[in-house]
């Protein structure tokens, strides 16, 4: 195969794009939509070494990457409790 | 075909891009469900449909849900920040640098290909028929790693336990404000599609397309719809049931390849004859547990109840 894969251009920037996020953003929301576009950009990454086997893709990465899609929505999740948590502290700290 | 492909690259950028650049939060997580949708799409292109699936099930629909939960429950206007553009600064200047050395390594570590083909996944495929499954994917997930599944339901689990640990101060007889926001017909008219279509999936796993974690995220998804439709509505307290059916997935899975072992010899060994029927089994218990907890998640309560049931 030659050329340029566009979909792995879109991996390696999603990456890119989402420590961009993490390393500026102060937000604890958008610190998790970053990590979460890192997580994309590696999901996305391994399902395309997936396709270097001969025969069909390869079962290993895509259940690493279906394993991987309940532990971030699981991470994410208790960090957004955490983010309400948070607020609603505050909140009472206000009033 | 690759012009397709191009253009789902070009606007993954793009959202990306404006979900870590947009002023308000509100869209950056419009934009970020967005992404999560085009990257299924892209996913179906890469001969991965029940990752798709699960993407858009999960990724992109339960945690969007949740995303736009958290949204709806900070004060007005949190989160609104411009963050700094590459040339506003050194610091920026410098992060901008390495994350964009990062991305071009990347990009030509994934361009190269090894001499040797991966070894797991050959064996995997090899080894099919005695999974007792005929879907790939969901032989690894249930039997060949079935300890990474059994683990990953732990980590549902506690991520479950930490987030009702953190919403507990709520007082117990506190009004939840009225979440009726959707007509009840949209519920009337789509729930039992939505059911039918879990369920189906959850069946499916085993010879296509499918399985317990995208029917599961399926199933959770019309719990949602109860509960925004005004039916159904997070309670401060559970019963044994609810406990049962949460901690079944893991408690199935972990008593299946426990007892077996005087039949095999090893952990999580299945024996020929009985493999179809315990994968079929472990699959249902592990999808209602995966639903109910992704579920309370959403609600961020330790039980759910009819509305108006006290």
């Amino acid at each position: 195969m030659t050329g340029i894969e566009p979909l792995a251009v879109a991996a390696a920037g999603l990456m890119g794009i989402g420590l961009y996020g993490f390393c500026l953003c102060r937000h604890a929301v958008r610190r998790l939509l970053s990590i979460n576009l890192f997580g994309n950009g590696v999901f996305l990454a391994l399902i395309l070494i997936a396709r270097r086997l001969p025969d069909g893709p390869d079962p290993v990465p895509h259940a690493m990457v279906l394993t991987g899609i309940v532990i971030a929505v699981s991470a994410t999740a208790f960090g957004l409790a955490l983010v309400r948590r948070q607020a609603r502290t505050r909140g009472d700290d206000e009033t | 075909m690759t012009a397709l492909d191009s253009l789902l690259a070009l606007l993954l950028l793009l959202l990306a891009a404006r979900c870590v650049s947009a002023r308000s939060l509100l869209q950056a997580i419009v934009a970020f469900i967005v992404l999560g949708l085009l990257l299924a799409l892209s996913w179906v292109r890469l001969e991965a449909p029940d990752l798709a699936l699960a993407e858009a099930a999960i990724g992109a629909g339960l945690l969007g849900v949740l995303l736009l939960g958290t949204w709806r429950s900070l004060p007005l206007g949190h989160g609104n920040e411009r963050i700094p553009l590459p040339w506003q600064g050194l610091r920026p200047a410098l992060i901008t640098t390495g994350c964009t050395v990062l991305a071009v390594l990347l990009t030509v570590a994934l361009h190269q290909h090894p001499e040797q083909a991966a070894m797991s996944g050959l064996a995997a495929l090899d080894q099919l028929d005695a999974a007792g499954v005929d879907q790939p994917v969901t032989a690894v997930l249930l039997n060949f790693r079935a300890y990474d599944t059994l683990l990953e339901m732990g980590v549902l689990l506690m991520a479950l336990i930490g987030t009702l640990m953190l919403d507990s101060p709520l007082p117990r007889d506190t009004e939840l404000p009225a979440r009726t926001m959707l007509p009840a017909t949209l519920a009337q008219l789509f729930l039992p599609l939505i059911l039918l279509i879990g369920l189906y999936l959850v069946w499916a796993g085993a010879y296509s397309p499918g399985g317990a974690f995208q029917g599961g995220a399926v199933l959770a998804g019309a719990g949602v719809l109860l509960i925004l439709t005004g039916f159904g509505e997070g309670d401060g307290r559970d019963g044994w049931v609810l406990r049962a059916l949460l901690a079944g997935g893991a408690l199935v899975f972990t008593l299946a390849g426990l007892l077996l072992i005087p039949v095999t010899g090893a952990f999580m060994a299945y024996p020929q004859g009985l493999v179809t029927p315990i994968m079929v089994l472990i699959e249902f218990s592990l999808a209602l547990s995966i639903a109910l907890s992704l579920l309370l998640l959403y609600t961020g309560t330790p039980g759910l109840r009819r509305r108006g049931e006290r």
